[in-house]
């Protein structure tokens, strides 16, 4: 059978010669390519990041949200208690009032402050923790959270930035999605929230451009995400899969989308990632945060736009370790 | 401990001669090439917790170059090729005449068989890795690779030899 013969060894070391002769003179433009490459890569992580958060609205309007307290939320997990109360919650400001300066939030302080909030009897171990600096303008939390409930732990994440993009950005999708997978826009006392149930690689309307089509792709992906009335941009996910866009290990991710929503809402951020809390998005020359993805074809754009803006909040980048 | 910009910066400047050679090869164009690149490390840049984490990074970034050449071609129309000129700032040239004489034998080919011909000849990878690396049977491998290598003996005749001597 012909899939079975041998091609002659001539022919394919004569290609294989021919194909380095063609290339050996090059001269790559290889700083071309790594300037273009990561303007590129911070646009799409800029797409990717607009994609998940809201837009800021103006002003400083904190209360009337009481506490949440997760075991009052759907998760019915027997280990769920009282959410622990927030840490030092000053009296929120009026509005109209002279915002307060707060101490820029630090992953770290996200980190001790997100463990209050999540159910009582949840193991929590540390991935990674990201500043200004280390991944874009954002501050970051990566968990594996871990329910006790004989099945393996999950991806729990969280990011905050400041003021970014348009109101529009947080507006849900329209197209018929799978079962399971929805989106919906909420107003809160303190901001416009966003709750959504999708895949890693999210639901699109059409498969072009490599989307995914209306189920999506990969691990549940599940979060909330609100712009407060102050700007501050909170996110919250968490996945059914232990790694990123690793497999499923387990029929949903570990918290609910009301038990993320609780999270992202609760008043404790008020203060702890208050706006002037938060660092500002790296924006471009045309002063925005997320830009279009350049399609395949395009010139090069290594003398590009969009590609060093430092990050505004805090000072030189730093390294955390996970804490185990 | 490197940040992720420099981490990123290191690989991308260490392999991004060898990932546009290949692009060059894939799409036969310079500038198409340094577009496919320029993307390819953007992707990478996007994801790049994952990819330095990769047991292979060189490959997963060769697979999202490879993968985004199929994909761009798909959106092209068919009969769409673009084969320009190489700068003169390239640095020393073969013969241009051979050169083109092997981009346009490549540009006959369908875009997985070119893509396979590329893989096991140029960067010299086995009938399972390319295999692995385009996403498909090693038997759909073994059979583009024998169709294509066929025809391009078809098309380029004695120039193939000419080429590899050059």
């Amino acid at each position: 059978m012909s899939t079975e013969r041998h091609e002659p060894h001539g022919t394919e070391a004569t290609l294989a010669d021919a194909m380095h002769a063609a290339t050996a003179g090059f001269q790559p433009p290889t700083a071309e390519l790594v300037r273009g490459g990561l303007a590129r890569g911070r646009r799409m992580r800029a797409v990717r990041r607009a994609q998940v958060t809201v837009a800021a609205l103006a002003v400083v309007a904190i209360g009337g949200a009481g506490t949440v307290a997760l075991s009052d939320l759907g998760s019915g997990s027997a280990k769920a208690g009282p959410a622990a109360p927030p840490p030092s919650v000053s009296a929120p400001p009026s509005a109209g009032a002279t915002p307060q300066q707060h101490q820029p939030l630090t992953a770290e302080k996200a980190l001790e402050t997100l463990k209050t909030l999540l159910p009582a009897g949840y193991d929590v171990k540390v991935q990674s923790l990201s500043n200004p600096g280390q991944n874009g303008s954002q501050v970051g939390v990566y968990l594996l959270v871990d329910p006790h409930d004989g099945k393996p732990a999950t991806m729990v994440n969280m990011l905050f930035s400041g003021p970014m993009g348009s109101s529009d950005d947080n507006k849900c999708w329209t197209f018929h999605a799978a079962e399971g997978i929805w989106c919906t826009n909420e107003t809160t006392p303190n901001g416009s929230l966003r709750l959504e149930q999708n895949r890693e690689w999210p639901a699109s309307e059409t498969t072009e451009d490599d989307k995914r089509g209306p189920a999506g792709g990969g691990a549940k992906q599940w979060s909330a995400g609100i712009i407060r009335k102050d700007g501050a941009n909170i996110y919250a996910y968490a996945t059914n899969g232990a790694v990123e866009k690793g497999a499923e290990v387990r029929t949903n991710p570990v918290l609910t989308t009301d038990q993320l929503k609780a999270i992202v809402t609760a008043p404790v951020w008020d203060t702890v990632a208050a706006a002037d809390a938060l660092p500002k998005p790296v924006t471009n020359k045309s002063g925005s945060a997320g830009t279009q993805t350049p399609a395949w074809g395009s010139k090069s754009d290594a003398a590009g736009s969009g590609a060093a803006a430092p990050p505004v909040h805090g000072a030189a980048p730093t390294t955390v370790k996970p804490a185990g | 401990m490197a940040t992720d910009p420099d981490e990123f910066l290191e690989f991308a400047t260490a392999r991004s001669a060898q990932l546009f050679r290949t692009a060059w090869l894939l799409s036969g164009d310079w500038h198409l090439a340094e577009d496919l690149v320029q993307t390819t490390l953007g992707k990478l840049y996007r994801s790049w917790r994952r990819v330095k984490s990769a047991d292979n990074p060189d490959a997963y970034a060769r697979t999202v170059l490879v993968r985004s050449y199929l994909s761009w071609r798909r959106r092209r129309s068919s009969g769409e090729q673009a084969y320009g000129t190489i700068p003169d700032s390239a640095g020393p040239e073969l013969d241009p005449a051979l050169r083109m004489t092997l981009l346009k034998g490549l540009a006959q080919l369908p875009p997985k068989d070119r893509a396979v011909l590329v893989l096991r000849y140029w960067e010299d990878m086995s009938v399972e890795q390319t295999a692995r690396q385009m996403g498909c049977s090693q038997g759909a491998v073994r059979n583009r690779s024998l169709r294509a290598l066929e025809k391009m003996r078809t098309i380029l005749g004695g120039d193939l030899q000419a080429l590899a001597a050059a």
